[in-house]
């Protein structure tokens, strides 16, 4: 467990700091679509598929068990994020863009559902022959 | 702050937020695994976007600093709040057979940190 915690603290670190430098070398601006948080969620989806199908005992050459505290929780967990999307589009509604707001919002789901869907597929997962067992993803 | 301090407070943020989530998914769903909903995930992520709005709000109209905004918004809340276990557990709970509940899951895991955002910006003084 404490080993666990400490491999989240690492995973969550290195995570947050990839997102941070993202949002540092594309700063987006005021009132305008936040393609920067968007692009990075729809990578943390495909990587959270991939990963979670990689980690899957069952496969042909699964990664380590041990992996996934760092990986699931801490690396992918920390980079992609759901606070900053709401918060933007909140702000959007209330600069009155309405369309982004909504593009925004409603894109980050079905993008993020299309990009882990290939993540899954590409590791090895498929979804509907029954195979996708319930995960720990937060 | 300094860029590098503001980048090693991000970090060290980031880390408390995941550990954060991680703690209190455990403590919320220990016993119950095989489980159906991320249950977690509802008490994270409204949490986070209410934090995340306050934060946003203090930063507009109280003059909090940009180095504050990134380390408590960017670092702590970003790293506590998650997508994975709206869109993860949409589609399996709808590749289970069960769409409606998918749906209901994904405008819940979505419109209720909305809704937790609005609340934490205004009484910031954010919008």
């Amino acid at each position: 467990m404490s080993r666990d915690v400490v491999a989240v603290a690492a995973g969550g670190a290195v995570g947050t700091l990839l997102r941070y430098g993202a949002l540092e070398a594309y700063p987006v601006g005021h009132a305008t679509f936040p393609t920067t948080v968007f692009v990075v969620n729809v990578i943390a989806s495909f990587a959270l598929g991939w990963l979670l199908a990689r980690l899957d005992p069952r496969g042909r050459h699964p990664l380590a068990p041990a992996s996934r505290p760092f990986l699931v929780a801490g690396v992918v967990g920390a980079f992609g994020t759901l606070s900053a999307v709401v918060v933007d589009t909140v702000l959007l509604l209330n600069a009155h863009r309405v369309g982004v707001a909504a593009t925004y919002l409603v894109g980050t789901f079905v993008v993020g559902v299309a990009a882990l869907l290939v993540g899954i597929r590409l590791g090895g997962w498929h979804l509907l022959g029954g195979s996708v067992p319930e995960e720990d993803v937060l | 702050m300094s860029g590098v301090g503001v980048s090693l407070g991000v970090a060290a943020a980031g880390a408390l937020g995941a550990t954060a989530r991680y703690a209190i998914e455990r403590a919320i769903q220990p016993g119950a695994r095989p489980r159906r909903l991320p249950v977690a995930s509802y008490v994270i992520n409204p949490l986070g976007s209410f934090l995340l709005g306050v934060v946003v709000g203090l930063a507009s109209a109280h003059g909090l600093s940009e180095g504050w905004r990134a380390v408590l918004g960017t670092g702590f809340c970003g790293a506590f709040t998650v997508v994975g276990p709206v869109t993860f557990d949409s589609v399996r709970v709808f590749a289970e057979g069960a769409p409606r509940l998918a749906l209901a899951h994904a405008l819940a895991g979505t419109a209720v940190p909305l809704l937790a955002a609005t609340v934490g910006l205004a009484v910031a003084g954010g919008i």
